[in-house]
Protein backbone atom coordinates (compact mmCIF):
# COMPACT_ATOMS: atom_id res chain seq x y z
CA UNK A 1 0.00 0.00 0.00
CA UNK A 2 1.62 3.17 -1.11
CA UNK A 3 1.13 6.57 1.21
CA UNK A 4 0.38 8.48 -2.10
CA UNK A 5 -2.87 6.30 -2.42
CA UNK A 6 -4.01 8.50 0.58
CA UNK A 7 -5.72 11.94 -0.11
CA UNK A 8 -4.28 12.97 3.64
CA UNK A 9 -0.94 11.35 2.99
CA UNK A 10 -0.55 13.70 -0.50
CA UNK A 11 -1.73 16.65 2.05
CA UNK A 12 0.97 15.85 4.61
CA UNK A 13 3.62 14.89 2.78
CA UNK A 14 3.25 18.14 0.71
CA UNK A 15 3.15 20.00 4.00
CA UNK A 16 5.98 18.22 5.22
CA UNK A 17 8.42 19.04 2.46
CA UNK A 18 7.43 22.72 2.50
CA UNK A 19 7.79 23.16 6.37
CA UNK A 20 10.74 21.05 5.79
CA UNK A 21 13.31 23.24 3.41
CA UNK A 22 11.52 26.24 4.88
CA UNK A 23 12.49 25.55 8.42
CA UNK A 24 16.07 25.51 8.23
CA UNK A 25 16.07 28.29 5.93
CA UNK A 26 14.93 30.62 8.18
CA UNK A 27 16.55 28.57 11.14
CA UNK A 28 20.12 29.21 10.08
CA UNK A 29 20.26 32.73 10.94
CA UNK A 30 18.69 31.83 14.90
CA UNK A 31 21.79 29.26 15.06
CA UNK A 32 24.11 31.79 13.84
CA UNK A 33 22.68 34.09 16.55
CA UNK A 34 23.02 31.82 19.40
CA UNK A 35 19.17 32.17 19.49
CA UNK A 36 17.81 28.55 19.06
CA UNK A 37 15.83 28.94 21.87
CA UNK A 38 14.12 31.87 20.05
CA UNK A 39 11.75 29.03 18.35
CA UNK A 40 11.00 27.09 21.18
CA UNK A 41 9.54 30.63 22.83
CA UNK A 42 7.41 31.53 19.56
CA UNK A 43 6.17 27.88 19.52
CA UNK A 44 5.34 28.12 23.82
CA UNK A 45 3.40 31.31 22.97
CA UNK A 46 1.89 29.83 19.49
CA UNK A 47 -0.07 27.11 21.90
CA UNK A 48 -1.70 30.44 24.07
CA UNK A 49 -2.71 31.89 20.61
CA UNK A 50 -4.21 28.82 18.96
CA UNK A 51 -6.25 28.29 22.57
CA UNK A 52 -7.24 32.25 22.62
CA UNK A 53 -8.42 31.46 19.28
CA UNK A 54 -10.49 28.40 20.13
CA UNK A 55 -11.85 30.02 22.92
CA UNK A 56 -13.15 33.08 21.17
CA UNK A 57 -14.08 31.34 17.77
CA UNK A 58 -11.75 33.32 16.25
CA UNK A 59 -9.43 31.65 13.36
CA UNK A 60 -6.96 29.34 15.38
CA UNK A 61 -4.59 30.80 12.41
CA UNK A 62 -5.34 34.58 13.39
CA UNK A 63 -3.99 33.89 17.17
CA UNK A 64 -1.40 31.88 16.02
CA UNK A 65 -0.01 34.49 14.52
CA UNK A 66 -0.75 37.08 16.67
CA UNK A 67 1.11 35.13 19.10
CA UNK A 68 4.19 34.33 17.46
CA UNK A 69 4.92 37.36 15.66
CA UNK A 70 4.42 39.57 19.99
CA UNK A 71 6.48 36.62 21.16
CA UNK A 72 8.93 37.06 18.10
CA UNK A 73 9.52 40.63 18.79
CA UNK A 74 9.33 40.80 22.74
CA UNK A 75 12.37 37.72 22.45
CA UNK A 76 14.35 40.63 19.99
CA UNK A 77 14.05 43.30 21.68
CA UNK A 78 14.93 41.86 25.17
CA UNK A 79 18.18 40.16 23.61
CA UNK A 80 19.01 43.45 22.32
CA UNK A 81 18.82 44.82 26.24
CA UNK A 82 21.04 42.31 27.53
CA UNK A 83 21.47 38.86 28.26
CA UNK A 84 20.22 38.68 32.64
CA UNK A 85 16.99 40.40 31.76
CA UNK A 86 16.04 38.68 28.96
CA UNK A 87 16.67 35.17 30.47
CA UNK A 88 13.88 35.45 33.37
CA UNK A 89 11.78 37.12 30.55
CA UNK A 90 12.14 34.10 28.01
CA UNK A 91 10.97 31.66 30.59
CA UNK A 92 8.23 33.75 31.63
CA UNK A 93 6.98 33.51 28.20
CA UNK A 94 7.97 29.81 27.88
CA UNK A 95 5.62 29.33 31.32
CA UNK A 96 3.31 31.65 30.23
CA UNK A 97 2.40 30.32 26.99
CA UNK A 98 2.15 26.60 28.12
CA UNK A 99 0.05 27.59 31.17
CA UNK A 100 -1.74 30.08 29.29
CA UNK A 101 -2.38 27.51 26.53
CA UNK A 102 -3.73 25.17 28.63
CA UNK A 103 -6.13 27.08 30.61
CA UNK A 104 -7.58 28.93 27.55
CA UNK A 105 -8.13 25.36 26.11
CA UNK A 106 -9.99 24.18 29.52
CA UNK A 107 -12.07 27.37 29.27
CA UNK A 108 -12.56 26.75 25.67
CA UNK A 109 -14.28 22.73 26.58
CA UNK A 110 -10.79 21.33 23.84
CA UNK A 111 -8.65 19.66 26.24
CA UNK A 112 -9.21 16.97 24.12
CA UNK A 113 -7.16 18.60 21.75
CA UNK A 114 -4.30 19.54 23.03
CA UNK A 115 -2.03 16.42 22.42
CA UNK A 116 -2.88 17.53 18.64
CA UNK A 117 -1.82 20.95 19.40
CA UNK A 118 1.23 20.36 21.61
CA UNK A 119 3.06 17.42 19.48
CA UNK A 120 1.62 18.35 15.71
CA UNK A 121 -1.44 16.70 13.40
CA UNK A 122 0.11 16.30 9.85
CA UNK A 123 -1.97 14.00 8.70
CA UNK A 124 -5.53 15.80 9.61
CA UNK A 125 -4.03 18.56 7.52
CA UNK A 126 -6.70 19.70 5.05
CA UNK A 127 -6.33 21.52 1.77
CA UNK A 128 -7.05 24.96 3.01
CA UNK A 129 -4.51 24.29 5.76
CA UNK A 130 -1.88 23.44 3.48
CA UNK A 131 -2.56 26.89 1.96
CA UNK A 132 -1.85 28.90 4.81
CA UNK A 133 0.94 26.77 5.62
CA UNK A 134 2.91 27.42 2.14
CA UNK A 135 1.72 31.23 2.35
CA UNK A 136 3.67 31.52 5.52
CA UNK A 137 6.39 29.33 4.89
CA UNK A 138 7.24 30.65 1.28
CA UNK A 139 7.14 34.59 3.14
CA UNK A 140 9.64 33.19 5.76
CA UNK A 141 11.68 32.01 3.40
CA UNK A 142 11.54 34.74 0.45
CA UNK A 143 12.65 37.01 3.39
CA UNK A 144 15.73 34.32 4.37
CA UNK A 145 16.88 34.09 0.97
CA UNK A 146 16.35 37.65 -0.38
CA UNK A 147 18.12 39.25 2.11
CA UNK A 148 21.04 36.50 2.63
CA UNK A 149 23.83 39.41 2.41
CA UNK A 150 22.00 41.67 4.69
CA UNK A 151 21.01 38.82 7.32
CA UNK A 152 24.16 37.32 7.43
CA UNK A 153 26.42 40.13 8.07
CA UNK A 154 24.12 41.52 10.97
CA UNK A 155 24.42 38.20 12.47
CA UNK A 156 28.00 37.57 12.01
CA UNK A 157 28.95 41.31 13.65
CA UNK A 158 26.07 43.33 14.50
CA UNK A 159 28.69 46.53 15.03
CA UNK A 160 30.54 46.09 12.08
CA UNK A 161 27.25 45.74 10.37
CA UNK A 162 26.12 49.06 11.89
CA UNK A 163 29.62 50.35 10.68
CA UNK A 164 28.39 49.30 7.48
CA UNK A 165 25.30 51.01 7.07
CA UNK A 166 23.16 47.89 7.81
CA UNK A 167 19.85 48.99 9.95
CA UNK A 168 20.78 46.03 12.10
CA UNK A 169 17.94 46.38 14.11
CA UNK A 170 15.25 46.03 11.18
CA UNK A 171 17.17 42.98 9.96
CA UNK A 172 17.07 40.83 13.44
CA UNK A 173 13.34 41.91 13.21
CA UNK A 174 13.07 40.81 9.82
CA UNK A 175 14.25 37.46 11.36
CA UNK A 176 12.65 37.09 14.44
CA UNK A 177 9.44 37.25 12.24
CA UNK A 178 10.22 35.29 9.51
CA UNK A 179 10.79 32.70 12.01
CA UNK A 180 7.12 33.56 14.20
CA UNK A 181 6.07 32.81 10.28
CA UNK A 182 7.81 29.71 10.39
CA UNK A 183 6.59 28.40 13.37
CA UNK A 184 3.43 29.22 12.99
CA UNK A 185 3.59 26.92 9.25
CA UNK A 186 5.57 24.06 11.05
CA UNK A 187 3.10 24.14 13.93
CA UNK A 188 0.75 21.07 12.53
CA UNK A 189 4.07 19.07 11.32
CA UNK A 190 5.75 18.83 14.62
CA UNK A 191 3.91 20.60 17.30
CA UNK A 192 3.92 23.39 19.08
CA UNK A 193 6.83 21.87 21.42
CA UNK A 194 8.74 20.69 18.63
CA UNK A 195 8.52 23.03 16.29
CA UNK A 196 12.27 24.18 17.23
CA UNK A 197 13.36 21.19 16.56
CA UNK A 198 13.14 21.58 12.75
CA UNK A 199 14.64 25.48 12.62
CA UNK A 200 17.65 24.02 14.52
CA UNK A 201 18.67 20.60 14.44
CA UNK A 202 18.80 20.23 10.35
CA UNK A 203 21.21 23.61 10.04
CA UNK A 204 23.35 22.25 13.23
CA UNK A 205 23.14 18.61 11.18
CA UNK A 206 24.35 20.40 8.49
CA UNK A 207 27.12 22.64 10.10
CA UNK A 208 28.66 19.24 10.89
CA UNK A 209 30.03 19.36 7.34
CA UNK A 210 29.55 22.28 5.56
CA UNK A 211 32.29 24.52 4.66
CA UNK A 212 30.28 27.64 4.44
CA UNK A 213 27.18 29.24 5.34
CA UNK A 214 25.39 29.10 2.33
CA UNK A 215 26.22 25.49 2.08
CA UNK A 216 25.04 25.46 5.22
CA UNK A 217 21.75 26.88 4.36
CA UNK A 218 21.07 24.64 1.15
CA UNK A 219 22.43 21.52 3.36
CA UNK A 220 20.07 22.32 5.87
CA UNK A 221 17.17 22.42 3.88
CA UNK A 222 18.08 19.06 1.73
CA UNK A 223 18.43 17.69 5.37
CA UNK A 224 15.47 19.24 6.39
CA UNK A 225 12.82 17.88 3.73
CA UNK A 226 14.72 14.01 4.18
CA UNK A 227 13.88 14.50 7.49
CA UNK A 228 10.49 15.53 7.59
CA UNK A 229 9.26 13.17 4.94
CA UNK A 230 11.26 10.36 5.29
CA UNK A 231 9.86 10.71 9.08
CA UNK A 232 6.47 10.66 7.62
CA UNK A 233 7.16 8.00 5.39
CA UNK A 234 8.44 5.83 8.47
CA UNK A 235 5.69 6.95 10.51
CA UNK A 236 2.83 5.97 8.26
CA UNK A 237 4.89 2.34 7.74
CA UNK A 238 5.35 1.85 11.40
CA UNK A 239 2.19 3.12 12.41
CA UNK A 240 4.19 5.97 14.62
CA UNK A 241 3.31 9.47 16.07
CA UNK A 242 4.50 11.48 12.77
CA UNK A 243 5.63 14.62 14.56
CA UNK A 244 7.93 12.82 17.27
CA UNK A 245 9.10 10.51 14.49
CA UNK A 246 10.37 13.56 12.43
CA UNK A 247 12.05 15.20 15.26
CA UNK A 248 13.63 11.93 16.24
CA UNK A 249 15.36 11.92 12.52
CA UNK A 250 16.29 15.08 12.76
CA UNK A 251 18.49 13.93 16.33
CA UNK A 252 19.66 11.01 14.27
CA UNK A 253 20.81 12.81 11.09
CA UNK A 254 22.80 15.40 13.42
CA UNK A 255 24.00 12.06 15.08
CA UNK A 256 25.22 10.84 11.34
CA UNK A 257 26.53 14.31 10.45
CA UNK A 258 28.40 14.97 13.89
CA UNK A 259 30.37 11.42 12.90
CA UNK A 260 30.83 12.29 9.22
CA UNK A 261 32.49 15.76 10.25
CA UNK A 262 34.77 14.51 12.45
CA UNK A 263 35.70 11.54 10.38
CA UNK A 264 36.51 13.32 7.97
CA UNK A 265 38.63 15.88 10.07
CA UNK A 266 40.49 13.03 11.89
CA UNK A 267 40.43 10.93 8.62
CA UNK A 268 42.13 11.53 5.49
CA UNK A 269 44.37 14.08 7.01
CA UNK A 270 46.84 12.18 8.16
CA UNK B 1 37.91 70.72 4.62
CA UNK B 2 36.08 68.62 7.10
CA UNK B 3 37.57 66.25 9.20
CA UNK B 4 37.08 62.89 8.57
CA UNK B 5 36.16 62.23 12.73
CA UNK B 6 35.50 64.75 15.13
CA UNK B 7 34.42 65.00 18.55
CA UNK B 8 33.74 67.89 20.96
CA UNK B 9 32.94 67.72 24.52
CA UNK B 10 32.09 64.11 24.64
CA UNK B 11 31.19 62.98 27.17
CA UNK B 12 30.21 58.20 27.25
CA UNK B 13 29.10 57.08 30.54
CA UNK B 14 29.06 52.75 30.97
CA UNK B 15 26.98 51.72 33.33
CA UNK B 16 26.27 55.22 35.03
CA UNK B 17 30.02 55.60 35.26
CA UNK B 18 32.07 58.16 33.11
CA UNK B 19 33.98 56.63 30.91
CA UNK B 20 35.19 59.51 28.84
CA UNK B 21 35.22 63.23 29.80
CA UNK B 22 35.27 66.15 27.87
CA UNK B 23 37.11 64.68 24.81
CA UNK B 24 37.74 66.64 21.70
CA UNK B 25 39.21 64.39 19.02
CA UNK B 26 39.84 65.29 15.59
CA UNK B 27 40.94 63.02 12.18
CA UNK B 28 41.84 65.57 9.52
CA UNK B 29 41.24 63.74 5.90
CA UNK B 30 44.68 61.58 4.86
CA UNK B 31 45.77 61.64 8.33
CA UNK B 32 47.08 58.90 10.35
CA UNK B 33 46.67 59.30 14.22
CA UNK B 34 47.63 56.72 16.79
CA UNK B 35 45.65 56.57 19.79
CA UNK B 36 47.69 55.25 22.94
CA UNK B 37 46.87 54.94 26.40
CA UNK B 38 46.77 52.18 29.20
CA UNK B 39 43.76 49.83 29.17
CA UNK B 40 41.01 51.10 30.41
CA UNK B 41 41.92 54.42 29.50
CA UNK B 42 38.64 54.70 27.22
CA UNK B 43 40.59 54.34 23.67
CA UNK B 44 37.97 51.76 22.75
CA UNK B 45 35.67 53.25 23.82
CA UNK B 46 36.18 56.92 22.21
CA UNK B 47 36.40 54.54 19.19
CA UNK B 48 33.10 53.39 19.31
CA UNK B 49 31.70 57.05 20.27
CA UNK B 50 32.73 58.11 17.22
CA UNK B 51 31.04 55.53 15.00
CA UNK B 52 27.76 55.75 16.55
CA UNK B 53 28.42 52.65 18.62
CA UNK B 54 28.30 54.00 22.37
CA UNK B 55 26.22 56.62 22.99
CA UNK B 56 27.06 60.38 24.09
CA UNK B 57 25.56 61.65 26.90
CA UNK B 58 26.96 64.87 25.92
CA UNK B 59 29.16 66.68 22.91
CA UNK B 60 28.83 66.07 19.42
CA UNK B 61 30.50 63.63 16.71
CA UNK B 62 30.47 64.50 13.06
CA UNK B 63 31.80 61.82 10.27
CA UNK B 64 33.56 63.33 7.03
CA UNK B 65 31.61 66.80 8.46
CA UNK B 66 28.12 65.51 8.76
CA UNK B 67 26.39 65.11 12.49
CA UNK B 68 26.71 61.28 13.15
CA UNK B 69 22.85 61.20 13.82
CA UNK B 70 22.62 62.70 10.18
CA UNK B 71 25.62 60.69 8.34
CA UNK B 72 24.59 58.18 5.68
CA UNK B 73 27.46 57.58 3.88
CA UNK B 74 28.64 54.24 5.84
CA UNK B 75 30.02 52.88 3.18
CA UNK B 76 32.83 54.99 2.99
CA UNK B 77 34.08 53.45 6.54
CA UNK B 78 36.21 50.71 7.41
CA UNK B 79 36.14 49.05 11.20
CA UNK B 80 38.25 46.88 12.81
CA UNK B 81 36.73 45.75 15.88
CA UNK B 82 39.03 45.17 18.46
CA UNK B 83 37.55 41.47 19.27
CA UNK B 84 35.27 40.85 16.20
CA UNK B 85 34.09 37.60 14.73
CA UNK B 86 32.70 36.61 17.95
CA UNK B 87 32.37 32.69 17.49
CA UNK B 88 28.50 31.97 15.40
CA UNK B 89 26.62 28.95 15.67
CA UNK B 90 27.42 28.38 11.44
CA UNK B 91 30.40 27.84 9.71
CA UNK B 92 31.35 30.58 7.33
CA UNK B 93 34.42 30.99 5.15
CA UNK B 94 37.23 33.95 4.50
CA UNK B 95 35.41 34.60 1.55
CA UNK B 96 31.97 35.30 2.99
CA UNK B 97 33.35 37.25 6.02
CA UNK B 98 35.46 39.61 4.08
CA UNK B 99 32.40 40.21 1.66
CA UNK B 100 30.36 41.90 4.70
CA UNK B 101 32.67 44.84 4.39
CA UNK B 102 30.30 45.55 1.41
CA UNK B 103 27.56 44.70 2.65
CA UNK B 104 26.82 48.77 3.15
CA UNK B 105 27.16 49.27 -0.53
CA UNK B 106 23.44 48.60 -2.18
CA UNK B 107 22.28 47.65 1.46
CA UNK B 108 19.04 45.87 0.14
CA UNK B 109 19.98 44.53 -3.47
CA UNK B 110 20.48 40.92 -3.00
CA UNK B 111 23.86 39.40 -3.55
CA UNK B 112 27.20 40.85 -4.10
CA UNK B 113 28.12 41.81 -7.66
CA UNK B 114 31.69 40.99 -9.46
CA UNK B 115 32.98 44.45 -8.40
CA UNK B 116 32.46 44.06 -4.60
CA UNK B 117 34.22 39.78 -5.38
CA UNK B 118 37.01 42.11 -6.70
CA UNK B 119 37.45 44.14 -4.19
CA UNK B 120 37.16 41.36 -1.34
CA UNK B 121 39.41 39.66 -3.39
CA UNK B 122 41.96 42.98 -3.75
CA UNK B 123 42.06 42.96 0.48
CA UNK B 124 42.40 39.24 0.99
CA UNK B 125 45.81 40.04 -0.83
CA UNK B 126 46.46 42.63 0.68
CA UNK B 127 46.84 41.18 4.11
CA UNK B 128 47.79 37.91 2.34
CA UNK B 129 45.54 35.20 2.67
CA UNK B 130 44.25 34.71 -0.72
CA UNK B 131 44.98 31.12 -0.73
CA UNK B 132 42.43 30.72 2.60
CA UNK B 133 39.46 32.76 0.30
CA UNK B 134 37.37 29.36 1.07
CA UNK B 135 38.93 28.29 4.08
CA UNK B 136 36.72 28.09 7.51
CA UNK B 137 37.39 30.93 9.78
CA UNK B 138 36.81 29.25 12.58
CA UNK B 139 39.25 26.93 11.47
CA UNK B 140 42.01 29.97 11.14
CA UNK B 141 44.75 30.82 13.71
CA UNK B 142 44.24 34.16 15.86
CA UNK B 143 46.43 35.59 13.95
CA UNK B 144 44.97 35.14 10.89
CA UNK B 145 41.41 35.78 12.32
CA UNK B 146 42.62 39.35 13.11
CA UNK B 147 43.74 39.84 9.80
CA UNK B 148 39.89 38.15 7.98
CA UNK B 149 38.79 41.47 9.70
CA UNK B 150 41.61 43.89 8.65
CA UNK B 151 40.51 42.42 5.42
CA UNK B 152 37.00 42.69 5.61
CA UNK B 153 37.64 46.73 6.51
CA UNK B 154 39.99 47.16 3.94
CA UNK B 155 37.28 45.72 1.26
CA UNK B 156 35.14 48.65 1.76
CA UNK B 157 37.64 50.49 0.32
CA UNK B 158 37.41 52.82 2.94
CA UNK B 159 37.96 56.91 3.20
CA UNK B 160 37.83 56.96 7.39
CA UNK B 161 39.53 53.30 8.50
CA UNK B 162 39.24 53.07 12.20
CA UNK B 163 41.05 49.91 13.68
CA UNK B 164 40.77 48.83 17.57
CA UNK B 165 43.94 46.99 18.07
CA UNK B 166 44.68 45.48 14.96
CA UNK B 167 47.47 43.72 15.64
CA UNK B 168 46.62 41.56 18.41
CA UNK B 169 47.92 37.81 18.32
CA UNK B 170 48.99 38.54 14.42
CA UNK B 171 52.31 37.40 13.20
CA UNK B 172 55.38 39.80 12.02
CA UNK B 173 54.29 38.67 8.64
CA UNK B 174 50.71 39.60 9.05
CA UNK B 175 51.77 43.01 10.92
CA UNK B 176 53.91 43.10 8.13
CA UNK B 177 51.46 43.18 5.54
CA UNK B 178 49.00 45.80 7.73
CA UNK B 179 51.84 48.01 7.74
CA UNK B 180 52.05 47.85 3.77
CA UNK B 181 47.81 48.37 3.66
CA UNK B 182 48.06 51.34 5.76
CA UNK B 183 50.53 52.94 4.17
CA UNK B 184 49.53 52.30 0.32
CA UNK B 185 45.20 53.58 2.15
CA UNK B 186 47.08 56.37 3.50
CA UNK B 187 49.07 57.36 -0.14
CA UNK B 188 45.43 57.50 -1.49
CA UNK B 189 44.21 59.68 0.91
CA UNK B 190 42.44 57.49 3.55
CA UNK B 191 42.11 58.96 7.32
CA UNK B 192 43.11 56.49 9.54
CA UNK B 193 42.80 55.66 13.56
CA UNK B 194 44.70 53.22 14.82
CA UNK B 195 44.19 52.35 18.36
CA UNK B 196 47.41 50.57 19.98
CA UNK B 197 49.29 50.05 23.17
CA UNK B 198 52.64 51.88 21.58
CA UNK B 199 53.47 53.86 17.95
CA UNK B 200 56.00 51.08 17.65
CA UNK B 201 57.20 50.81 14.00
CA UNK B 202 53.90 52.30 12.42
CA UNK B 203 55.72 55.60 13.52
CA UNK B 204 56.94 56.51 10.06
CA UNK B 205 53.41 56.67 9.05
CA UNK B 206 52.20 58.71 12.05
CA UNK B 207 50.95 62.32 11.77
CA UNK B 208 49.78 62.61 14.95
CA UNK B 209 49.32 60.72 18.28
CA UNK B 210 46.36 61.40 21.06
CA UNK B 211 47.08 59.95 24.39
CA UNK B 212 43.50 59.39 26.77
CA UNK B 213 44.18 58.05 30.63
CA UNK B 214 41.55 58.03 32.55
CA UNK B 215 38.75 58.85 30.22
CA UNK B 216 40.50 62.24 29.46
CA UNK B 217 43.13 63.19 25.92
CA UNK B 218 46.30 64.01 27.88
CA UNK B 219 48.55 64.21 24.95
CA UNK B 220 47.97 65.36 21.02
CA UNK B 221 50.76 66.19 19.46
CA UNK B 222 53.48 65.13 17.20
CA UNK B 223 54.52 61.43 17.59
CA UNK B 224 57.40 61.01 20.22
CA UNK B 225 57.11 64.23 22.00
CA UNK B 226 54.89 62.44 24.61
CA UNK B 227 56.06 60.59 28.16
CA UNK B 228 52.54 59.03 28.03
CA UNK B 229 53.41 57.45 24.96
CA UNK B 230 54.69 54.28 26.60
CA UNK B 231 52.75 51.83 26.89
CA UNK B 232 52.22 50.23 30.63
CA UNK B 233 53.67 46.81 29.81
CA UNK B 234 56.94 48.91 29.60
CA UNK B 235 57.15 48.48 33.95
CA UNK B 236 56.36 45.01 33.46
CA UNK B 237 59.14 43.64 31.72
CA UNK B 238 57.63 39.92 33.15
CA UNK B 239 54.44 40.13 31.87
CA UNK B 240 54.05 38.44 28.02
CA UNK B 241 54.67 41.51 25.31
CA UNK B 242 50.88 43.09 24.39
CA UNK B 243 49.37 43.48 21.19
CA UNK B 244 51.63 46.39 19.92
CA UNK B 245 53.50 47.24 17.02
CA UNK B 246 56.73 46.92 18.99
CA UNK B 247 58.85 49.72 20.16
CA UNK B 248 61.26 51.53 18.03
CA UNK B 249 64.85 51.67 19.32
CA UNK B 250 64.30 49.24 21.65
CA UNK B 251 67.33 46.53 20.88
CA UNK B 252 65.74 43.17 19.15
Amino acid sequence: MSPLSYDFMQRALVAAALVGVGAPTVGIYLVQRRLSLMGDGIGHAVFAGLAAGLLTGAAPLAGALVAACAAAVAIELLRERGRTAGDVALALIFYGGIAGGALLTYLAGASARIPSLLFGSLLAVSTADLVEIAIVVLIAMSVSIGLRKQLFAAGYDEDAARVSGLPVRTLNLAVALAAALTVVGAMRVVGVLLVSALLVLPVAAAGRVAGSFRATQLGGAAIGLLVTVGGLVAAFYADLAPGATIVCGGILAYGVASAAGLARRVGPAR
Amino acid sequence: MTPALALSGGRVLLGGAPVLTGVDFRLARGELVVLLGPNGAGKTTLVRALLGLAPLAAGRAELLGQPLERFRAWHLIGYVPQRGGATTGVPATVEEVVLTGRSGRRRWSPGYRTEDRAAAGRALAAVGLEPLGRARVGQLSGGQGQRVLIARALAAEPEVLVLDEPVSGVDPEGRARLLDALAGLRARGCAILLVAHAVGDVAPLTDRTVVLRDGRVVHDGAPGTARLEEPEEHHHPERAPGPTFGRIGEPT
